[in-house]
């Protein structure tokens, strides 16, 4: 109890002491306020980025291998010159698959490409068109707001219906349900007969919301389904990892395009953890950048608070001495200079801690990004905040403690 | 009759380096490395670093609470170090060559705050 009540005690010591020097208090904490704001932001942002893209990479499945012409890789070494000739996935590599893999019970065909879709006198432009095979819905993860996915009939026979995502039926259809209209694609038109869910944005670029799925057998009538952006998605099965699959597909596709053994594969086997693996070095760049520019921007705070603690000891050497005088303890002198460093700096981190919070708003409303500051990152800055006010604060107060009451009092 | 000792120039040089190496310690406290361990994991780390440069500011005024709270961080944070398998061989023996120093140094300190 008496402890606590000398805890309050200098806390309240500290915020007359601070109260009594406005300018000279908010000058001194403008550091760590800088500091804080300089880390937290750069975290916030970081942990965002990181949350999206994770958020991007599970959409497109974790446990998928695509099978593409080109590798997904980062770097400035990456030899496209060995990948240009490669042959595209095909429908017949598709059914190949779909006849001898064991791992996987879910193989799909997609190929997209960019194209208008049109509705009476609405037009949507760089919709991405996706020709699909049946068995997309259990590869890909996608949910369907109304309507339904196509049956067996219409992805064989290729007939002309049309999946619309979420932006685009939106678009097309600002107030009345889609399914069951007719939109114009390729010229032809098609029957709605379902509407995705809203995905939102995609660091990856591949929100659903912007796409539209119609059977690949429809496609092939009006497009090259052997262009660049074919692909077969293989979905692994309960139990069998990535690596496991990947080595069966290696074997079936080398069989398939008769390579022999001394020849390089002219596949790409890409699974999602490549695409967050090559963001994470990226990530630890930008982290690290922030970490040491706001890390030395605190230390600096840091040594004006002390500086400013020095000031203050000194101002106040009279009173110190008469405290002591009547009693006051080593340790009370401590905790009251000590609770008026932490506070000044806890001050500082909380309006840092604001100006991010402020920045994420401006970022949400202003630029449609959205910044999330996350309880880690309130607990790290008011952690920050404490313990540069303890370090910074705890010289300057064991020399108060230790002063002689008697040589206080007569000090001027 | 009150003797008071006064610490030499290894004592002196020890500090110096024990707050330095507090300071760098407290930028490592909020690195991303430390922070992908826990939320609450910096908050540990960065207690423990102010402990050890307390500690420090302790033995420099030749006061024995400064050893026993040295003893006590470097202890804490070696254990939670081995618990967590980020043991560094640096941090080992910089604790063991000033915890050495400051045992001999340790009967002319003073007992009292």
């Amino acid at each position: 109890m008496l402890f606590l009540n000398l805890f309050k005690e200098s806390i309240h010591f500290a915020f007359t002491a601070l109260r009594v020097n406005k300018l000279r208090t908010i000058l001194s904490l403008l550091g760590v306020t800088i500091g804080i704001f300089a880390i937290i932001t750069v975290f916030t942002a970081v942990d965002s980025l990181e949350k999206k893209l994770r958020d991007s990479v599970a959409s497109l499945g974790d446990n998928v291998i695509f099978v593409q012409k080109w590798p997904w890789s980062f770097g400035n070494d990456y030899p496209w010159w060995k990948y240009m000739n490669r042959p595209k996935p095909s429908v017949e590599e598709l059914e190949i698959i779909q006849q001898r893999v064991k791992s996987s019970k879910s193989v799909a065909f997609q190929v997209t490409s960019s194209r208008s879709v049109q509705f009476a006198s609405t037009t949507v432009e760089n919709v991405t068109v996706s020709g699909v095979s049946q068995d997309f819905d259990k590869v890909a993860n996608f949910e369907l707001e109304t309507g339904r996915y196509f049956a067996e009939s219409e992805t064989a026979g290729g007939r002309n219906v049309v999946i619309l995502g979420y932006g685009v039926a939106e678009a097309l259809f600002p107030r009345q349900n889609a399914v069951g209209q007719e939109v114009k694609v390729f010229g032809r038109r098609l029957t709605v007969i379902g509407v995705l869910k809203k995905q939102g944005e995609s660091v990856l670029g591949n929100s659903s919301d912007t796409e539209i799925m119609i059977p690949v057998n429809f496609y092939r009538n009006f497009a090259d389904i052997k262009s660049e952006g074919a692909q077969i998605l293989v979905k692994a099965s309960p139990g069998v990892t990535n690596d496991q699959l990947k080595d069966e597909l290696t074997g079936i596709l080398r069989a398939a395009r008769k390579l022999k053994p001394s020849v390089e594969e002219n596949f790409a086997l890409n699974e999602t953890s490549l695409l967050s693996n090559g963001f994470d070095g990226l990530f630890a760049v930008v982290g690290l950048a922030g970490w040491i520019i706001g890390g030395f921007s605190i230390l600096v705070g840091g040594f004006g608070i002390a500086n400013i603690m020095f000031v203050s000891v000194r101002e106040r050497t009279n009173q110190i001495g008469i405290q002591k005088s009547l009693g006051a303890k080593n340790y009370f002198i401590l905790m009251q200079f000590l609770a008026e460093s932490i506070v000044l700096c806890l001050v500082g981190g909380i309006i840092g801690l604001f100006l991010v919070y402020l920045g994420t708003l401006i970022a949400e409303y202003g630029f449609d990004v959205s910044l999330t500051l996350s309880l880690a990152n309130i607990v790290l800055s008011i952690t920050i905040s404490i313990l540069i006010g303890i370090i910074s604060g705890f010289i300057p107060a064991y020399s108060a403690s230790q002063l002689d009451p008697v040589e206080a009092i007569r000090m001027n | 009759m009150r003797t008071i000792y006064h610490r030499n120039k290894y004592l002196t040089f020890l500090c110096y380096l024990g707050l330095i190496w507090s300071l760098l310690s407290f930028l490592y406290v909020f690195s991303p490395s430390v922070k992908k361990v826990g939320i609450w994991f910096p908050a540990v780390l960065g207690v423990l670093v102010a402990s050890r440069f307390i500690s420090m500011i302790g033995v420099m005024h030749m006061k024995k609470w400064g050893v026993f709270l040295f003893f006590t961080s470097a202890f804490l944070k070696l254990f939670l170090a081995v618990m967590l398998d980020q043991l560094s061989v640096l941090e080992v023996i910089l604790s063991v060559l000033i915890g050495i120093s400051l045992l001999f140094f340790f009967p002319k300190m003073d007992e009292n705050l």
